[in-house]
C-alpha cells in the first residue's frame, strides 16, 4: 500500500471511526492496525496527522461504544503514545502534526476511568511525551491550539488522583509536566483563555494533593504570578476565574505564597473579579479568602481608604448575595476579622469626621 | 442643581460608612436561619472584635469576656446603632448612626451612614448664643430604632461646652461638634412603653408638629403649650422614641413618623424646604413627600443656583435617589421616571451587587417599604422580577399598597420575601404627638 492510499484509508477511518475495517475488532487491535499504517510511511507527515486523528476517532467510537474499561484500553493508549511519540520525533517542526497529536492525547485521557488504569509507567510516558510535544510545538509555532489541547490533556491526568500521585512522585515527569504548564500559561495565558483556564485547573488538580501548593510556590515561584496574571487577563470569564482563583487561594492559605504583585494591585484586582462575577460562590469565596490570607500577611502594609471602602463594600454585597453559602459568608467574616485585627476599623472611626 | 453622591466623599467616609453598612449586615447574619453554627460563632466573634476595636478607638473600658460575651457583644452591637447628632440653625436631632467621640482631638467623630453628606455631618448654629440649648438637647434628644430603649438612669450624651461649637456661616454649615467629655452610645435597659398609642397616659396633652427642618431627616415638635420641643429621626421607619427635654422624669413621648409624613399639614413645609435646601437628598424626600404635581418635582432645583423653574435632571440622579423617591411616596405616587431608573438595574448599568448595596443603604436609613405602583410594575424592565429580588433580600417588604401586594402575588413571592403587618396597619393611626 502506497503513501496515498495508507494516507486514504486512515483519512476514512478518521472520518468513520469503523476501525473494524482494520480488520481488527479489539480496541487494541484496531489501534495496532492504525498504527501499523502509520509506521509503513513514518516519513510521511501527512500519513502521520491522519493517523493521529484516526487513533482519535477510533478511541472515541470505542468509548461510546463501552461502559467497561480493562487492559485493553490501557494498551490502546499506550499503543497510542507511542506512534504518535515516534511520529513527532520525525517530525519535529511540523505544527500540525502536534497539534493532532495532543489533541487525541487530550481525547485518549478523558475517561478518568482509563487514566486511573494506566499505572505508573504508562502515566509517566504519557505525560512525558505529551510535555516534550507541547514543548515542540511552542518552539516552533505561535499557535495557542497545541497548548491548549496539551494542558487539557493534562489538567485531565490531574483530575485522576492515582495519576496526579504518580505525576508529582515521578521528578522527571514532574519536572517536564510543571515545565510545560508554566510555559504554556507565561506564553499563552493572556492570549488564550482556553489555556488560562486548562493551565490552571491542571495546577488545581496537582494542589489538591498534600504538600503541593507548598512545592509548587516554593519550587516555582512565577507560577503564582502566572496565576494572578491570567485573573487578571480573564477577569470576566468565569471558567478561567474558578479554577485561577482556586489555584491562588491554595498559594495564598496553604503556604506563604509572594505575589510579585503589590497588596492594592493584587486586592484591587480581586475586588473587581467579585463584582464581576459576584454571583459564582465558588469564585467569591476563593477571592475573599485570598483577600484575607493577602492582608494577614502584609498587615504592616497601609491599605488606603478607597481600597478598604471598595473591600468593606463589596463584601458586604456579597454576603448578602450569597446568604446560603456559609463558606462565602465566612469568608466574608474572616476579611473583616482580618480587618479589624489590622486596626482598620480604629483607624476608620478614630478619622476626622468627613467635612 | 449640585447632588453630591456617596461616591464623591472623602476615602476615609465612605470607608466607614461601608463599614458600617458591613457591620450591620453581619448584626442580619446571626439572625439567618439557614447558617451553620460555625458561621454564627464568627459572626458573634467578628461583632466581638468589632466592639472592642470600637471601644479602643473611643477610649472606653475594654469589655469584660465571659461566657456569654458573645451573646452580650451581639446585643451591644445592636444598641450600637446608637445616635449621632446632625443640627442646622435652630437644634439638633439624634439620628441612627455612630456617636464616635475622638479624646485625641477632643472631637466629635460620627460615623452616619446616609447617601447625602449632610446626613451625617454635624451641621453648626449661626449662633453662638443658642449653644446651652444645643447642649440641651444634644443631651436629651434621640431617637433610637424601635424596639430599642432608653436609659433615663445611665446617660447617654454630656452637655456640650457653651463655647464648644464652631461657628458656620449659612453657605457652609456643616462643622464638628466639639464635645467634652466624649458621647457615648450605650443605651441602658429601662424599657419604653411598647406603643404610644395604645397605651395613652391619663394625662396626655397633645403636640402639634412644628416644622419639619430642612438639612435633614428630623422633625421637631413643639408642645402646644409652649413646652419643650423635640427631634426625631425622620428616617426612622415606623416610630421613634424621644425623651422629653429637661424633664428628668424619664416620661416618654412617641411620633408616628409614618403618619406624620402624611400629615396635609406638612406638605407645605416640605415645599418650602424643597425648594431651599441645598442636599440633594432631603430635597428629593421632601418634594416626594409633598405632591404629584410637577410643581414639587421642579421645586428640586436649589435656591444656590436662583433657578427655581428648571427641574431635576432625572439623568443625573442615582438610582438609590430615585428609589428614595418611590420608599418615600406614601401616597403611592411613582414618579413618571421611576421605570426609567428601574431599567438602569436591570440593564445592568448598575451591577447587581450594587443594586443590592443600595438596597441595604436604605434599609439602613430605615427605609422599610417599597411602593411600587402597577404602572411601574408593569414595567418590562422590572417584570422579571430583578428589583424585587435585591431590594426584597434585604429590606423587609411591607406590602401597604395594594399594587404592590398584587404585584407580587402575580410575580409569585420569593420564599425570602417576609412581610411583617404591624399592629400599627390593623389599627386606626392617630397622628397626633403625645406628650405624657
Amino acid at each position: 500500500m502506497d503513501a496515498d492510499e495508507t494516507l486514504r484509508r486512515l483519512e476514512s477511518l478518521a472520518g468513520s471511526g469503523d476501525s473494524t475495517t482494520a480488520t481488527a475488532t479489539a480496541p487494541s487491535s484496531a489501534c495496532g492496525a492504525i498504527v501499523a499504517l502509520m509506521a509503513s510511511h513514518e516519513g510521511s507527515a501527512a500519513v502521520q496527522q491522519a493517523g493521529c486523528a484516526a487513533l482519535l476517532r477510533q478511541h472515541i467510537s470505542h468509548a461510546a461504544n463501552t461502559s467497561q474499561h480493562d487492559d485493553d484500553d490501557v494498551g490502546q493508549v499506550l499503543q497510542s503514545t507511542q506512534a504518535m511519540s515516534r511520529a513527532l520525533t520525525l517530525h519535529v517542526d511540523d505544527t500540525r502534526l502536534h497539534e493532532t497529536a495532543l489533541h487525541t492525547w487530550w481525547g485518549l485521557v478523558l475517561d478518568g476511568a482509563v487514566v486511573a488504569r494506566l499505572g505508573r509507567d504508562a502515566t509517566v510516558a504519557l505525560v512525558l511525551a505529551v510535555a516534550r510535544a507541547m514543548g515542540a510545538a511552542a518552539a516552533n509555532s505561535d499557535s495557542a491550539e497545541a497548548q491548549r489541547c496539551g494542558c487539557a490533556a493534562l489538567w485531565h491526568v490531574a483530575a485522576s488522583r492515582e495519576a496526579a500521585v504518580v505525576v508529582w512522585q515521578d521528578a522527571a515527569a514532574q519536572d517536564a509536566v510543571i515545565g510545560a504548564v508554566e510555559k504554556a500559561l507565561a506564553a499563552f495565558g493572556a492570549v488564550s483563555s482556553d489555556v488560562a483556564r486548562y493551565a490552571c485547573a491542571f495546577l488545581e488538580s496537582m494542589c489538591e494533593l498534600k504538600h503541593v501548593a507548598v512545592a509548587l510556590a516554593m519550587a516555582r515561584p512565577r507560577l503564582v504570578d502566572l496565576v494572578v496574571m491570567a485573573i487578571g487577563e480573564h477577569a470576566t470569564n468565569e471558567l478561567v476565574l474558578e479554577h485561577a482563583t482556586n489555584v491562588l487561594r491554595r498559594f495564598a492559605t496553604d503556604t506563604a505564597a509572594t505575589v510579585s504583585v503589590g497588596t492594592a494591585p493584587l486586592i484591587r484586582l480581586l475586588v473587581r473579579v467579585m463584582r464581576t462575577v459576584s454571583g459564582n460562590a465558588s469564585v467569591v469565596h476563593s477571592a475573599l479568602a485570598i483577600v484575607d490570607s493577602t492582608l494577614q500577611q502584609r498587615q504592616q502594609q497601609q491599605i488606603d481608604p478607597d481600597m478598604v471602602f471598595e473591600l468593606l463594600q463589596v463584601t458586604n454585597s456579597l454576603i448578602l448575595f450569597h446568604r446560603t453559602s456559609d463558606e462565602v459568608i465566612g469568608a466574608g467574616l474572616a476579611v473583616l476579622a482580618t480587618l479589624i485585627r489590622n486596626n482598620t476599623p480604629v483607624k476608620l472611626f478614630t478619622e476626622p469626621s468627613c467635612k | 442643581m449640585q447632588i453630591k453622591y456617596a461616591t464623591e466623599t472623602q476615602p476615609s467616609t465612605r470607608s466607614r460608612l461601608a463599614l458600617v453598612g458591613l457591620v450591620d449586615t453581619i448584626r442580619h447574619v446571626a439572625t439567618w436561619p439557614s447558617i451553620g453554627d460555625a458561621v454564627r460563632m464568627q459572626v458573634a466573634q467578628v461583632i466581638e472584635s468589632m466592639d472592642v476595636a470600637q471601644r479602643a478607638s473611643t477610649g472606653a473600658p475594654p469589655v469584660a469576656t465571659s461566657a456569654t460575651a458573645a451573646t452580650r457583644a451581639q446585643r451591644r452591637a445592636s444598641r450600637a446603632l446608637s445616635v449621632y447628632l446632625s443640627r442646622d440653625s435652630s437644634s439638633i436631632s439624634a439620628n441612627n448612626g455612630l456617636l464616635t467621640p475622638d479624646q485625641s482631638q477632643d472631637q466629635l467623630s460620627i460615623a452616619g451612614r446616609s447617601l447625602s453628606e449632610d446626613s451625617y455631618t454635624a451641621v453648626s448654629t449661626p449662633d453662638s448664643t443658642r449653644n446651652p440649648y444645643i447642649s440641651a438637647q444634644a443631651e436629651e434628644v434621640f431617637a433610637v430604632p424601635p424596639k430599642l430603649t432608653l436609659s433615663n438612669s445611665r446617660r447617654v450624651a454630656q452637655p456640650l461646652p457653651s463655647a464648644a461649637t464652631q461657628q458656620g456661616s449659612s453657605s457652609s454649615r456643616r462643622q464638628s461638634l466639639h464635645l467634652e467629655p466624649p458621647v457615648h452610645a450605650d443605651f441602658g435597659p429601662v424599657p419604653l412603653p411598647p406603643n404610644g398609642r395604645s397605651r395613652q397616659p391619663s394625662n396626655v396633652s397633645s403636640l402639634s408638629f412644628g416644622s419639619i427642618k430642612s438639612g435633614s431627616d428630623y422633625v421637631t415638635a413643639d408642645s402646644s403649650s409652649g413646652g419643650p420641643g423635640y427631634a426625631v429621626n425622620m428616617a426612622e421607619a415606623d416610630q421613634v422614641w424621644a425623651r422629653r427635654r429637661s424633664s428628668g422624669s424619664g416620661s416618654f413621648q412617641s411620633v408616628d413618623l409614618a403618619g406624620a409624613r402624611r400629615r396635609s399639614k406638612q406638605q407645605q413645609y416640605h415645599q418650602q424646604s424643597a425648594m431651599s435646601h441645598s442636599s440633594s437628598m432631603v430635597t428629593l424626600h421632601s418634594a416626594a413627600i409633598s405632591s404629584s404635581s410637577t410643581s414639587v418635582i421642579n421645586s428640586g432645583t436649589t435656591a444656590d443656583q436662583g433657578d427655581s423653574s428648571k427641574p431635576f435632571d432625572v439623568s443625573q440622579l442615582s438610582l438609590a435617589e430615585m428609589l428614595v423617591i418611590v420608599c418615600w411616596s406614601s401616597h403611592g405616587w411613582i414618579p413618571p421616571f421611576i421605570p426609567a431608573a428601574i431599567t438602569a438595574c436591570c440593564l445592568g448599568e448598575l451591577l447587581f451587587h450594587e443594586t443590592i448595596a443600595i438596597a441595604q443603604q436604605m434599609r439602613l436609613d430605615g427605609i422599610h417599604r417599597v411602593l411600587i405602583s402597577k404602572d411601574a410594575a408593569d414595567h418590562p424592565a422590572i417584570k422579571h422580577n430583578k428589583l424585587l429580588r435585591s431590594l426584597s433580600d434585604l429590606i423587609e417588604a411591607t406590602p401597604s399598597h395594594h399594587s404592590f401586594r398584587s404585584w407580587i402575588k402575580r410575580l409569585g413571592k420569593p420564599s425570602h420575601v417576609r412581610f411583617k403587618e404591624t399592629g400599627r396597619r390593623k389599627q386606626k393611626i392617630d397622628y397626633s404627638f403625645f406628650v405624657s
